[in-house]
């Protein structure tokens, strides 16, 4: 429970995720009538890529500190009451959730608003990194800005480390998609 | 003086390392640390002109200058969410 008066903020990013309900629980209070919820998950196919699981990495100290400045700032621009934040780092399958945002304001508006601005603003600035894997291990970081070659490709270990058949010259992210929700 | 160089992602892996210590001059610019990088380090050459800086956690300008200990960041290009 809070008032509007004193915003509720919380930031977290583990391997894990935390159940949808514990982020609405947190964040509830009697001055807000609309709580939003946005889950974000890998998605499976991203055009003609397909994805098997993601890994995500993150700089802990400066992510932490960039989303508590966002919540924050959300509280201030659309009149937050509460705003809970989690980020799953380390390896996602495919369908399963990356990311938990939730904001409750005193009317419905402004809280889909808020989660939107949020989101875009993670994607935009946030410390994280996702590495996308294909069904053959292959793994290539999403690097928005860079070209494909820039972006790593290794082979994780397994019976195909090493063999060269010519499946990692597909064309694989490092352009403007998101494998991600959007 | 010397400083603390953190990299992630394909900035990491271009190099093979996560954390370097360097000695840089007094007042040496978030710019001139960029090009420090990229003659140590030709293999960081391809990424670095896509990364943003960070000193101490907050991201820099070109223009700012360094400090005793700072701890520096190689971001490259996000993919959260």
């Amino acid at each position: 429970m809070n008032s509007l008066l004193e915003p509720v903020v919380t930031v977290r990013l583990d391997t894990s995720l935390p159940e949808p309900g514990q982020l609405l629980a947190a964040i509830a209070s009697p001055a807000c009538g609309a709580s939003v919820l946005f889950a974000g998950s890998a998605r499976r196919h991203t055009g003609s890529r397909e994805t098997e699981w993601l890994e995500y990495e993150c700089y802990p100290a400066m992510a932490l500190a960039e989303l508590e400045r966002l919540a924050h700032h959300c509280c201030q621009m659309f009149g937050a009451g509460g705003v809970a934040i989690a980020h799953r780092l380390g390896k996602v399958p495919a369908g399963q959730t990356s990311i938990l945002i939730a904001v409750a304001t005193p009317h419905r508006v402004a809280a889909f608003r808020a989660v939107e601005w949020l989101m875009e603003e993670i994607k935009a600035r946030v410390p994280i990194w996702k590495k996308d894997f294909a069904p053959d291990g292959t793994g290539q970081w999403i690097h928005p800005d860079l070209p494909v070659q820039v972006g790593s490709r290794t082979s994780v270990a397994g019976p195909r480390e090493g063999m060269h058949d010519g499946s990692e010259d597909r064309s694989r992210g490092a352009d403007r998609e998101f494998t991600t929700d959007d | 003086m010397k400083i603390r160089v953190l990299l992630f992602a394909a900035a990491r892996d271009a190099i093979g390392a996560g954390e370097l210590e360097l000695e840089v001059p007094a007042m040496t610019r978030v710019d001139e640390l960029r090009e420090l990088l990229g003659d140590r380090y030709p293999a960081l050459q391809a990424v670095l002109p896509h990364c943003a800086i960070s000193l101490d956690c907050s991201y820099a300008a070109g223009l700012t200058p360094l400090w005793e200990g700072v701890e520096a960041g190689v971001i490259p290009p996000v993919s959260g969410g």
